[in-house]
């Protein structure tokens, strides 16, 4: 039983805790800073070590261990946890042409180049909702995109520095940052990587939490096999990943389940079965969750030709509503759902199914096309939303 | 522009190390504790110095110490525990170098070296007599009095016995009494 003092603490204390938020978000040198403490501990340790050695030679070593450490007392020069977005202000999408990532505006003008990734062929790029880290696939130029294996690159763009992480054929980081998502041949351990050229081996999705290492694996076991991924893209509230897949057909776009906990099996549904596997992804996610897919109804003839726009609940991939259709005279090739509105690349044809017009990327106003810019030369465009 | 030179500083991909999927796992994690144990670590520390600029610096640091030896922790899942102890302990530390400052650095104007809380709730007058406590016990009494840990957890948090765990707390209860009567 508490006397009225210990209630006038605990009361006290209760308030000053209420005005602490629950989720605090980590500096932005957290990790640096951690490696510069470890990396002086071990400094230290090398330096206790060989102190029992002779005078003369724990001074040679320890100006190896010093020149290999970190400074003593060294001085962190980056200032305060950032808080300024690292992202040019104004882009609203990436571009992935060529061996570059390139940051557009809503105009469709190229506001910075992110990445020179210097060869291959980057053909998906994702920034993380912190727009701190830019996961890019690179493909060799002599291999092809969305069957054989290319190099998994996480970039942070505030340092300028990057790294290989994997090797597949598709992948998809979450919003977040936790949970990488792998397509290709093999189970990608130790980073291996097997083409879906290749017969033996069934195709797979395979999600890593990159915290804890644990996994949650789809294997294709069906007949004919998935012998093609397009590129994969997550929810916004990272439990649900699409890609449209080719097996006898390039027409399925399908969406994983992602448990909560990782460690069972993944199941994928067919969400609809109008697509084609372009070199671009025909499924993304908007700024409001709700899932925009680009589909093609093939017909026989030519002038019965339709593609549409068609929005799904993002939950469930149901409810789907029509935001555009065109007729023959149109060739659209990706959907980009942005904050400041929805976009799409194509160009006209004209009415013998010639292509008429320059490739360009139009707004969706109405269900009418308004053009904004005409591309030389565009690749694959991912949608940038603003930070939490 | 500024993102474009930062952008040109992005090494290519040849000249980058293969799989550093490590790296991106360490990374993770750090992210995930700091979002887990940072706001509670920082709850306590503003209960124990009342100034939350400094609490922020405390729970940074405190984490950053605990974090670089989390592949040496006892028991890694007490990461809370160790948190905790080290934010009490770095608080500890630096009033007690204010007071060392104050004491013998006497051409600076000492009512610049704060000492006293500035922050939170200093019109409270239990938690202003909290914060004349020593840092032992107001750590004692806040765990005991907001986290509502036992003297055995509390030992265990503080690594300290039992026994010091219920002096602590009887001396800061009864200190607070002699503090807000007096009030």
């Amino acid at each position: 039983m508490r006397d009225t003092l210990e209630q006038r603490l605990a009361a006290g204390l209760q308030r000053v805790g209420d005005d602490v938020p629950d989720d605090l978000d980590p500096p932005a040198d957290l990790e640096h800073r951690v490696a510069s403490v470890r990396n002086r501990r071990r400094g230290v340790a090398r330096l206790a070590m060989l102190s029992a050695a002779a005078i003369v030679t724990v001074a040679l070593a320890t100006v190896v261990v010093a020149g290999r450490g970190p400074a003593p007392n060294r001085v962190d020069v980056d200032g305060p946890p950032e808080v300024a977005d690292p992202l040019a202000a104004g882009t609203v999408m990436l571009d992935s042409r060529a061996s570059f990532v390139v940051a557009v505006g809503a105009d469709g003008g190229q506001i910075a180049t992110l990445v020179n990734a210097g060869r291959g062929t980057i053909i998906d790029a994702q920034l993380t909702s912190d727009h701190r880290w830019l996961w890019y696939l690179s493909v060799a130029k002599t291999k092809k995109a969305g069957v054989e294996c290319g190099e998994v690159v996480r970039a942070d763009i505030r340092r300028g520095t990057s790294a290989i992480v994997a090797r597949a054929v598709s992948f998809a980081i979450s919003p977040d940052g936790s949970r990488l998502a792998l397509a290709g041949g093999g189970d990608f351990a130790g980073g291996a990587c097997v083409a879906l050229t290749d017969v033996t081996v069934p195709a797979r999705v395979v999600v890593t939490d990159l915290a804890t290492e644990a996994r949650s694996t789809w294997t294709d076991q069906g007949s004919p096999r998935v012998r093609a991924f397009n590129q994969m893209r997550w929810s916004n509230d990272g439990r649900t990943l699409v890609t449209r897949i080719c097996d006898e057909t390039c027409e399925s776009l399908v969406a994983y389940a992602v448990p909560e906990s990782l460690g069972s099996s993944m199941h994928f549904r067919i969400v609809d079965r109008s697509g084609f596997l372009g070199v671009r992804p025909s499924a993304t996610f908007g700024p409001d969750g709700r899932l925009f897919v680009l589909e093609r109804n093939v017909a026989a003839r030519w002038k019965d030709h339709v593609q549409s726009v068609v929005v799904y609940d993002g939950v469930t991939s149901d409810r789907p509503t029509t935001l555009l259709r065109v007729g023959f005279g149109w060739d659209l090739k990706e959907v980009v759902p942005t904050e400041v509105g929805t976009f799409v690349v194509g160009r006209a044809r004209d009415a013998s199914g010639r292509v008429a017009g320059p490739t360009a990327l139009y707004r969706v106003e109405h269900g009418t096309l308004v053009r904004v810019k005409t591309f030389g030369d565009f690749g694959v465009l991912t949608p940038v939303f603003s930070r939490p | 522009m500024e993102l474009a030179r930062r952008a040109e500083r992005l090494e290519p991909v040849a000249a980058v190390v293969p799989l550093a999927r490590l790296d991106v796992r360490a990374e993770a994690l750090l992210d995930r504790l700091y979002r887990d144990h940072a706001s509670g670590a920082l709850r306590f520390a503003i209960m124990l110095t009342g100034d939350r600029p400094l609490s922020e610096d405390l729970v940074q640091e405190a984490f950053v110490r605990v974090a670089a030896k989390l592949h040496v922790l006892r028991d890694p899942s007490a990461f809370n525990a160790y948190l905790t102890r080290a934010v009490a302990n770095l608080a500890k530390s630096h009033f007690r170098r204010q007071e060392v400052a104050k004491r013998h650095v006497r051409a600076v104007d000492a009512s610049s070296l704060v000492v006293e809380p500035v922050d939170v709730a200093t019109n409270d007058a239990v938690l202003v007599a909290l914060r004349t406590l020593p840092m032992q016990q107001r750590a004692a009494l806040v765990l005991r009095y907001y986290n509502d840990l036992s003297q055995d957890d509390i030992a265990r948090v503080l690594d300290c016995p039992v026994g010091t765990v219920k002096s602590q707390l009887s001396r800061g209860l009864a200190r607070l009494r002699k503090e807000c009567r007096d009030a």
